[in-house]
């Protein structure tokens, strides 16, 4: 491929955006009106299908970073780049069989209800809830900057506006619509990614007769028999668990993610949509690793690097290769949609770790009235969507990759173990839970400061003082001793017969919100 | 209406408890095939990159460790399959059972 579009406005893709912002502003619009009470702002009303939910839920997992990121770093790196897209899957199965049920019968609206159900409710909700936070935090970074990035190559818009665009649309969707408005969105969007994916990977294999060893024939001919085997991307076996853990673990510890599990009536609706969201996300994650060797063989890799060194642009280039500017156009528009959801479902899960688990949870001791808990929830969106504007003027050209990876250590290491030892472990204790957590936080954020990512990477330095790129394996094994230690020290009697009381509720759902 | 079986003695109620340990029996073992699954293509990875770069025959460029990464994809959604076909049937029909134990007098 010789030259490309990318970087002029494309008239194609700002229309297809404008189609798709007006039909959400519609959705908003409607939704509006149904959001009354918490249970509407949090969980749209718990009135979501298992189907509906596992198309969301994908939309919120299937970030700009899984469809551009994927498919840029196979055309890249070939092989490497699947390793991430089978990660991402993997842990998938572990929410279905251990956490879906008994969080969706145990909670309310946020995952911090689970851990915190037959916990002393101050201390586990002031902690998770800030843990929460920094997790949103990060990731919603990565996809500020990737926005802003994307959309000063696609629509010839300058960086800042960009940003101050998807603030202002994020908050928009999530202060006058909250959750039901972010489902819907979430929805069409996971609609569009997955059907806009669909058409790229026919095409692409159409060039090949529908003959994938045929695509790799060309690969190898291209860069050689190691571009499809496992490369550089892991240096040492440690390096390799480590991420592996990260990324297994890490999903199980969204807040995001874990926040839509209250948005179905019932147990039996979260498990069918964490198996639908399965599905939808393999079958996507699959079509991700076709557009990235694609693109290195259709588009040329050299190519692909020479607009964006990362390879984020390998989807559209290969989109505009088979395509033209019409096909470049609307893909563009898909992956800005992609972003513009993902944002919209972070500031949900952030605004409601600051009303309902930091205000009302840890301020209130759990007792608020629910007008005010809305009106605080709607201020937190406000402040977050700012936030974000800020954050992403401030990390404008950075490199923000390692800020999923980021979000993801943090996730595997201070919320998923708290969760899975409150909900399965009858012997935690609040203490526990709360040195968990404090440490998997704090050892996550340290260790990723001083590893090759940052200490190396970011900030120049010759040799990193923690030799791992990825310190799940540390952060998130030491988080888990750390509150099983705790734990064992001293017994709560209390949570223990919370624990046994609680029985019936989660396994047979009675009495679940 | 007069509850038959009440919350308190439910928990010890023979069909409940083999219930739980059914579900967490098979929960339990599900989790631990992925965690296998999962591992086992990192620890392929780790220490055997050459079986991965091995071509799947002669005659093709494809490497062995495509088709086992897909599959790592592929079976993690067919174990969900399995568990998720197991509870909307078995497990949601005992479910119901002891509910209406509990309600009808």
């Amino acid at each position: 491929m010789a030259g490309t579009m990318l970087g002029e406005p494309n008239p194609l893709a700002i229309a297809f955006f404008i189609i798709f912002v007006l039909s959400t502003i519609g959705i908003t619009y409607w939704a509006a009106k149904k959001v009354k009470g918490t249970a509407e702002f949090y969980a749209a009303g718990r009135s979501i299908t298992g189907f509906q939910n596992g198309l969301a839920m994908s939309g919120d997992y299937m970030s700009a970073a899984s469809f551009l990121g994927i498919a840029g770093l196979v055309a890249t790196c070939g092989y490497d780049g699947l390793l991430y897209s089978v990660g991402w899957l993997v842990g998938w199965p572990i929410i279905l069989f251990l956490i879906a049920e008994p969080l969706r019968n145990l909670g309310k609206y946020t995952y911090i209800d689970a851990v915190a159900y037959r916990l002393s409710l101050r201390p586990v909700k002031l902690v998770a809830g800030i843990s929460s936070l920094v997790t949103v935090l990060f990731y919603l970074i990565a996809q500020m900057v990737g926005a802003g990035t994307l959309v000063q190559l696609v629509f010839g818009l300058p960086y800042e506006s960009a940003i101050i665009l998807v603030g202002i649309l994020m908050i928009v969707y999530v202060l006058f619509g909250g959750m039901v408005a972010t489902t819907w969105v979430q929805i069409i969007k996971a609609g569009l990614l997955l059907g806009g994916a669909t058409i790229l990977v026919f095409m692409t294999l159409w060039q090949f007769d529908f003959s994938y060893g045929a695509m790799f024939t060309k690969a190898t001919a291209d860069y050689g028999h190691s571009f499809l085997v496992p490369g550089s991307l892991i240096t040492s076996p440690l390096d390799a668990f480590s991420l592996a853990l990260a990324l297994m673990f890490g999903t199980a510890g969204l807040p995001h993610i874990l926040m839509r599990f209250f948005t179905v009536p019932d147990a039996k609706e979260a498990r069918k949509s964490v198996f639908y969201a399965t599905g939808f996300i393999g079958y996507f994650y699959i079509l991700t690793v076709t557009i990235g060797f694609g693109a290195a063989t259709l588009v040329g890799r050299s190519m692909v690097m020479s607009v964006d060194k990362g390879g984020n642009m390998a989807g559209p280039l290969l989109a505009e290769f088979l395509g033209g500017g019409v096909f470049l156009g609307f893909i563009c528009a898909v992956a800005f949609a992609t972003i513009l959801a993902v944002v919209a479902g972070l500031t949900v899960s952030g605004a409601s770790a600051i009303s309902h688990d930091l205000y009302v949870g840890f301020m209130k001791n759990g007792v608020s009235d629910e007008k005010r808990e809305v009106r605080i929830a709607k201020l937190a969106t406000l402040a977050l969507g700012l936030i974000a504007i800020i954050l992403g003027f401030l990390f404008k050209g950075q490199n923000v990759a390692f800020m999923v990876g980021l979000a993801f250590a943090i996730a595997a290491s201070a919320n998923f173990p708290a969760l899975i030892m409150s909900l399965l472990w009858k012997k935690f204790t609040t203490a526990g839970a709360v040195a968990s957590m404090v440490t998997g936080l704090v050892l996550a954020v340290v260790l990723i400061f001083l590893s090759p990512t940052i200490w190396v990477d970011v900030l120049g330095n010759p040799t990193a003082i923690f030799p791992l790129k990825n310190v799940a394996i540390v952060s998130m094994t030491s988080a888990f001793v750390v509150g099983i230690i705790v734990s064992l020290a001293k017994k709560e009697e209390n949570a223990q017969q919370i624990y046994d009381a609680i029985i019936p509720r989660r396994y047979l759902g009675r009495g679940a919100e | 209406m007069v509850n038959k079986i009440s919350e308190q003695d439910i928990v010890n109620d023979k069909d409940f408890k083999d219930l739980i340990s059914k579900r967490n029996t098979i929960a339990v073992t599900l989790s631990i095939l992925q965690l296998l699954l999962y591992f086992g293509f990192i620890a392929l990875i780790a220490y055997n990159k050459p079986y991965l770069g091995r071509t799947i025959s002669p005659t093709s460029d494809t490497t062995i460790g495509i088709p086992i990464a897909i599959g790592v994809i592929v079976i993690s959604i067919i174990l969900g399959g399995i568990y998720a076909y197991w509870a909307n049937t078995s497990y949601d029909t005992s479910v119901k059972k002891i509910i209406e134990r509990m309600e009808v007098e």
